[in-house]
């Protein structure tokens, strides 16, 4: 069947071309021509926010027999365009799904909306305990705030990185941490003229520092009237970007004989972890959308998957939840040891575009190479 | 960009040169010192999170030691900090420092003796270090007392990220052979995709401290949040030490015994109570209503309590739950005669019982004394972070003042002992030592733009000490910390 299809798109690719003279860059009729017979229509495109970079790997590495189109950069290009979400969101892209993973607003200044004063306490704590309407700090009410490490160990506080939000308008707003790590901002992101419900707040955000960014999951209509933890964060340090500095996991890496526990759990834990883990999973979405199982059935803390019944009581929304299951995948899903590179854990985040948690790396950083070394010598549990 | 690149000038003009050697430890040689090696920036190194005495040196006096887990130095986060102990204080500048694994320096205990030499030998955790085959497991160091830095063992956690070390108990002898044991917790470790960080609690015997030989209690499908927390003290009075490890919404303890080995689901004693954060600080205390078994105090940092209408959360309560002997299983919304009393804290957000030490008899009344802390108090006339909000109280409570009928003992009865600055978390650790009569180290590991400090107690004169003294890497002394001198003077806050 998978056959068939890559024979179609090859016959689609040579019956197109006849018409490249005068559609060459057009990327909605390249993307409909080379694209569309795998990845669907370019509306809801599964491949939506793809950059050239990931295109061109993909035709590059195989990826689904993608080494036999025939584009060069300025089509690659192209359709990289037709498959950028566009830049003024409306209400239609706000559910929870649609606040995964999109390319970085562009063209504001850093930092412009950054808080008064200097805030270097309470690095890590809860914010909005004090900076609430009538807290300790009441005359200081943050719209949002928090603080940012060096990764998921957190060994030290990032200074320097950028918190970005969009707004359902398009209107971007910018915060840059401080030496503790914190940042924060009074300004009303949230578009909603009743900044005392967060349950109307919509918005998008990301963390940045130097090149490297991280989208965040938002689950932010979750209510509950201030500002919370929860809207990007789930108990015990999962969902939420919570990392953004591209250095890689650990110090250094022996160019062979790479250990599971010793190199290349380290990084998945660190790196995969707010997502893909096991258990359950449910970001409470607004009233009428589902629930949002942001691990997207992977367990990548275990080798082989998992399978933990979660009892009734379990408050993943509201009312009575019966006991589910939650069966998920682990790395053994997601290796491939026979085309490494092709392996689903890298695939997905060497350039992010169907990836919530964006891109991680490139093929020349070091965690990358690690987890690839490690899969080509048998992705072994050693 | 610039503003980094200032915070990077900044730390870099305040880093103080040290020389290295190969077991990470480093004489210390001031400011720009000529040493081959290392530097420590104390600026944003959070000293004052951990701390404690023993005789680093073995000159027979116990010096002063204070974690840095933030502290930046030559390819190394965190330090231990060991200011030289003299008959009346400290010397002013750290003596020696310790570096080690990353975030080295977050926890730190005395262990007692645990090698047979008499000297009472010490642990270092670093959550973030690592083992021989694992990484970023979180490690915890013993350290030799008296042998200026000599390592007994090294042990490390499960797997990456467990965050091994981030509790740390010792000075009890666990399974009955006469050597002190060590307690480490990993509140973050997994058993299994069902206990998906639920936490675990290790025990290392003493002497060897040998992997081989330890044992884990980990979280199970009913007992979980475990590793935050540990602690361990002679609860039933059989002359053997028992374990103490809080989990979410309880406190369990297991029963010390020859052939230690205890399952998670076998507590001897389960204390439960539906109080925020109930068991984040655990500590023993002595017989104080004169049954003959020691005492359980049990802080609840965040538990809701009626102050007014307005703001309850955070507030914080401590429970003091008696000793004894047997199985029971005690509900704290009904302890029946098993508690002796509740105190609760004074004000919103104060976090009142985050942290818990024993003082022993100070006013000799034989009765036990206990020092509370409450690391978001406001300092006494506070209004704004400038002049003293959030800054952290440490409150005294005399033996004679504790109730023991079950009654609530106001907190009104303790001593308070004011933060100086805002923001400060005083009362973050706390160790009791005595020099020229009992005194109590206070951490404040985010004064001074999270630099932190060291302060110090007079628990005999009921004040802080004179002259104060403090190790925030802005204290321009340069005759010494003579804190201790009996020169005290008295008051304080005490109403």
């Amino acid at each position: 069947m998978k056959r068939n299809i890559y024979i179609a798109c090859v016959i689609v690719l040579v019956l197109g071309g006849f018409v490249w003279a005068v559609a060459a860059l057009d990327g909605a009729t390249l993307y409909s021509a080379n694209c569309a017979g795998c990845h669907g229509p370019l509306n809801g495109s599964g491949k939506n926010g793809a950059t050239a970079t990931r295109i061109q790997t993909a035709i590059g590495s195989n990826i689904g027999g993608m080494g036999s189109l025939s584009l060069n950069a300025d089509q690659i290009q192209a359709i990289t365009d037709a498959l950028a979400p566009p830049t003024i969101y409306d209400a239609s892209n706000f559910s929870v799904d649609g606040r995964k993973w999109q390319p970085i607003p562009t063209g504001y200044i850093a930092g412009k909306d950054n808080g008064p004063g200097d805030a270097i306490h309470h690095p890590g704590d809860d914010c909005g305990i004090c900076h609430t309407p009538g807290g300790k700090a009441g005359n200081k009410v943050w719209t949002m705030s928090g603080t940012v490490y060096d990764s998921r160990a957190a060994r030290t506080p990032l200074v320097g990185a950028e918190i970005i939000f969009q707004n359902i308008s398009g209107k971007t707003f910018s915060m840059t941490t401080n030496e503790v790590g914190n940042f924060w901002t009074d300004k009303p992101f949230f578009n909603n003229p009743d900044n005392t419900d967060s349950s109307n707040w919509n918005y998008k955000a990301w963390v940045k520092y130097g090149n490297s960014y991280r989208p965040m999951v938002s689950i932010a209509p979750v209510g509950g009237g201030r500002m919370s933890c929860s809207m990007h964060h789930a108990g015990m340090g999962s969902r939420g970007g919570l990392w953004a500095l591209s250095t890689s996991t650990l110090k250094s890496y022996p160019d062979t004989g790479l250990s599971y526990r010793k190199h290349v759990f380290p990084i998945i834990r660190s790196k995969c972890a707010p997502c893909h883990i096991p258990g359950d999973t449910t970001a409470r979405a607004p009233a009428g959308e589902p629930p949002f199982d942001y691990s997207k059935g992977l367990d990548l803390m275990t080798f082989e998957g998992s399978s933990v019944l979660v009892p009734a009581y379990t408050p993943h929304g509201s009312g009575p939840v019966p006991d589910k299951t939650w069966s998920k995948q682990g790395i053994l899903s997601v290796v491939n040891i026979t085309s490494p590179a092709s392996s689903l854990i890298l695939v997905k985040t060497l350039n992010g575009s169907t990836h919530g948690g964006g891109s991680f790396w490139t093929d020349q950083d070091a965690d990358y190479k690690a987890i690839r070394q490690w899969i080509a010598e048998g992705a072994r549990k050693n | 960009m610039n503003h980094h690149k200032n915070i990077v000038s900044v730390l870099l003009a305040i880093a103080m040169a040290l020389t290295g050697c190969s077991n990470g430890f480093s004489p210390y040689t001031g400011a720009g010192g000529s040493g081959a090696g290392k530097t420590v920036a104390l600026q944003g190194s959070q000293q004052g999170q951990s701390g404690g005495l023993a005789d680093y040196d073995g000159d027979g006096i116990d010096d002063m030691m204070v974690g840095a887990p933030y502290a930046k130095g030559n390819g190394t986060v965190g330090a231990v900090l060991i200011y030289k102990g003299s008959a009346n204080g400290f010397d002013t500048k750290p003596t020696w420092v310790l570096t080690g694994d990353d975030n080295f320096g977050f926890t730190l205990v005395n262990l007692g003796d645990v090698d047979g030499d008499a000297k009472a030998d010490f642990a270092v955790g670093a959550y973030n270090g690592d083992g021989g085959d694992v990484s970023l497991s979180g490690s915890v160091t013993i350290f030799k007392g008296g042998s200026s830095g000599k390592v007994i063992a090294k042990l490390a956690g499960d797997d990456a990220l467990d965050k091994f070390g981030l509790s740390l108990s010792g000075g009890c002898d666990l399974n009955g052979d006469g050597i002190k044991d060590i307690i480490v917790g990993a509140p973050f470790n997994s058993p299994g995709p069902e206990r998906y960080q639920g936490g675990a609690v290790y025990v290392y015997f003493g002497p060897d401290f040998k992997e081989t030989t330890r044992i884990k209690l980990p979280a199970s499908m009913t007992n979980t949040g475990i590793g935050f927390t540990v602690a361990c003290g002679d609860l039933n009075n059989d002359g053997i030490g028992d374990l103490i490890i809080g989990a979410t919404g309880k406190v369990l303890i297991y029963y010390g015994k020859s052939g230690f080995n205890p399952s998670t689901n076998s507590p001897d004693v389960t204390i439960t109570s539906s109080d925020s954060k109930f068991g984040t600080a655990l500590a023993v205390i002595k017989d104080l209503n004169g049954d003959g078994f020691d005492e359980l105090v049990i802080g609840a940092p965040q538990a809701t309590v009626s102050l007014n209408s307005v703001n309850t959360a955070r507030v914080g309560r401590v429970y003091i739950v008696k000793g004894g002997s047997g199985t029971r299983t005690i509900n704290l919304a009904a302890p029946g005669s098993n508690l002796l009393t509740r105190i609760d804290g004074a004000g919103y957000f104060d976090f009142f019982g985050s942290s818990i030490t024993q003082v022993g008899d100070v006013d000799g009344d034989g009765r036990p004394d206990l020092a509370v802390a409450a690391i978001n108090a406001d300092k006494d006339g506070a209004t704004s972070a400038a002049n003293g909000l959030t800054s952290g109280k440490v409150y005294l409570l005399m033996g004679k003042d504790i109730k023991t009928d079950g009654s609530v003992t106001p907190i009104t009865s303790a001593t308070a002992f004011n933060g100086s600055s805002g923001n400060m978390r005083y009362g973050t650790f706390m160790a009791p030592f005595t020099k020229n009569g009992p005194k109590l180290l206070v951490g404040a590991p985010t004064m001074n733009r999270q630099s932190g400090g060291i302060y110090g107690i007079s628990l005999e004169g009921g004040s802080n000490v004179t002259p104060s003294f403090h190790a925030d890497g802005t204290d321009s002394s340069t005759t010494g910390h003579d804190c201790c001198a009996k020169t005290v003077s008295k008051g304080g806050n005490r109403p």
